[in-house]
């Protein structure tokens, strides 16, 4: 599975919302208070672009009136119309098996991981390969990184 | 599969009673009052069923003779509606007397002499307390099948005002039925008055669609998941669209109703039933069948007849779209099981 190197990861502070191409996708990268998500940018409704979404905490209720509120924002509602997403398994709030959004792993890695990877030796240290395919990476930045399943 | 010959008729209708005939049934002072005044019906009657439209103009006399001769020659049972008119009758007090001795009346002139007739209960749906004072009082006889809310409310049927009603329908294994009709404080539609009875009976659509909405929104089965509803006289066909409606709203905002954890349609199919008179149909039999695999549901729809009143419509072109085993529970098993009829028609006792 390639993993593809964002870029540095100060590009993408707390709050951020973004879209980035690799590997031919368009992939949605949320930064929530350091806690980095990354989903197929198309919302399966009507193909809204997700990064767009709100980030929202989760609502239940256990009957009329009854606000069961968890602040944490683990949700993205879509720009368009509202449909729920879970950040980190990119299910649907009240469709979850039939509506939802691949997810990928995203990770940080340092600079220098990812540079003394060697693709075509291979490692058995690192898992990879990486991929930067706009930027050259310095050893002494850390990185975002997204692994796209082909 | 034989052609189903069971039926039961979910909406049959006797005519108010006037003054006249609740006299054996109201107190002395009530009596005396309402002579003095020259009351005789609730104004919400002429309003809801003027005698010379189209609905009235050709309907024959209610008589126990006319619904044994044109309604329980066809049907096993018969759910019979009083249309009596309480919620325009400001005084609570007054209304409350109205509809308790209507109530009796229902009881003694047309339940006790004939068994194959279950009523519902008229109450007055803008006092919440002597509502469910008088359900409380009648409610034990098992041959009152549910509580009757006209279609026009004071507020709409979600509000919390109203949950006390709902929880002594459930206690007394009633429906609400909700049925067309009413005179209240409010204007015909949201938009205001109207000018004739073709808008007045027309529009009752959307006032039967924005109940539906209320009362899943408000979460009253959410607080009440027992409770059954049957829309009465509501037209069918309009259903569908309302919960195409529905469904796409709730997906996007449902945070605000965060009670209502699944899809508004599954509420519908779940807790409502409807009367297949008037069904609104389409010319098209191709187009009818369309919208009955839009409403997704074989268990929904109730066969009635809606006795005395004329339609230019016909709950009968249902059949024509229908399998066999969907004709069994359109025009029977439905009906059956959402009012348990059979076993209240065993251990119905007479008072």
């Amino acid at each position: 599975m390639p993993k593809y190197v964002i870029g540095p990861v100060n590009e993408t502070p707390p709050g951020a919302k973004r879209d980035v191409r690799v590997g031919g996708l368009s992939i949605a990268v949320f930064n929530v208070d350091g806690a980095f998500y990354a989903l197929n940018n198309r919302c399966p409704h009507q193909g809204a672009p997700l990064f767009k979404g709100t980030l929202c905490g989760r609502i239940d209720s256990t009957g009329p009136g009854e606000y069961e509120y968890d602040p944490q924002k683990t949700l993205v509602r879509c720009v368009w119309h509202g449909w729920e997403f879970d950040l980190a398994t990119g299910k649907s709030w009240f469709d979850p098996e039939r509506k939802r959004i691949k997810p990928y792993p995203v990770s940080v890695e340092s600079g220098e991981t990812i540079a003394e990877h060697d693709p075509a030796t291979g490692s058995a240290r690192i898992p990879g390969p990486y991929v930067a395919e706009t930027f050259p990476v310095s050893v002494e930045d850390d990185y975002l990184v997204v692994e796209v399943a082909k | 599969l034989p052609e189903p010959t069971r039926r039961i008729d979910a909406d049959v209708h006797c005519a108010p009673p006037p003054l006249e005939a609740l006299h054996p049934y109201l107190t002395a002072h009530w009596n005396d009052y309402l002579t003095a005044n020259g009351f005789s019906l609730p104004s919400a009657v002429v309003q809801t069923y003027p005698p010379r439209s189209a609905v009235m103009a050709n309907a024959p006399a209610v008589t126990l003779d006319s619904i044994r001769a044109k309604v329980l020659d066809r049907a096993q049972y018969a759910i019979l509606n009083c249309h009596y008119g309480a919620e325009g009758v400001r005084h609570p007090y007054m209304a409350a007397a109205l509809s308790t001795a209507a109530n009796n009346w229902l009881k003694a002139e047309w339940l006790d002499k004939e068994e194959r007739l279950f009523g519902s209960i008229v109450v007055v749906p803008h006092d919440t307390e002597l509502a469910v004072q008088e359900i409380k009082r009648v409610g034990g006889d098992r041959r009152f099948v549910q509580v009757y809310l006209p279609v026009r409310s004071w507020e709409p049927y979600g509000n919390r005002r109203y949950w006390p009603i709902y929880e002594a329908a459930i206690d007394h294994d009633l429906a609400l039925g909700i049925h067309y009709g009413g005179l209240t404080g409010t204007p015909a539609t949201p938009v205001g008055g109207l000018d004739n009875y073709f808008e007045e009976y027309t529009a009752s659509t959307q006032l039967f669609a924005s109940q539906v909405l209320s009362l899943i929104a408000e979460g009253v089965f959410d607080k009440y998941p027992s409770l059954r509803v049957c829309l009465i006289e509501s037209g069918v066909t309009w259903l569908p669209t309302w919960l195409w409606k529905l469904d796409t709203e709730w997906k996007a905002t449902r945070r605000e109703i965060p009670w209502v954890r699944t899809l508004p349609s599954e509420y519908v199919r779940k807790h409502f039933r409807m009367t297949a008179q008037p069904l609104d149909a389409p010319e098209q039999e191709q187009d009818l069948r369309e919208v009955l695999g839009h409403i997704g549901s074989d268990s929904m729809l109730m066969y009635a007849s809606d006795f005395p009143h004329q339609h230019a419509s016909d709950p009968e072109q249902l059949l024509k779209v229908l399998s066999p085993a969907q004709q069994e529970q359109f025009l029977f098993s439905n009906a059956n099981e959402f009012y348990g009829l059979r076993e209240r028609s065993k251990s119905a006792t007479p008072a």
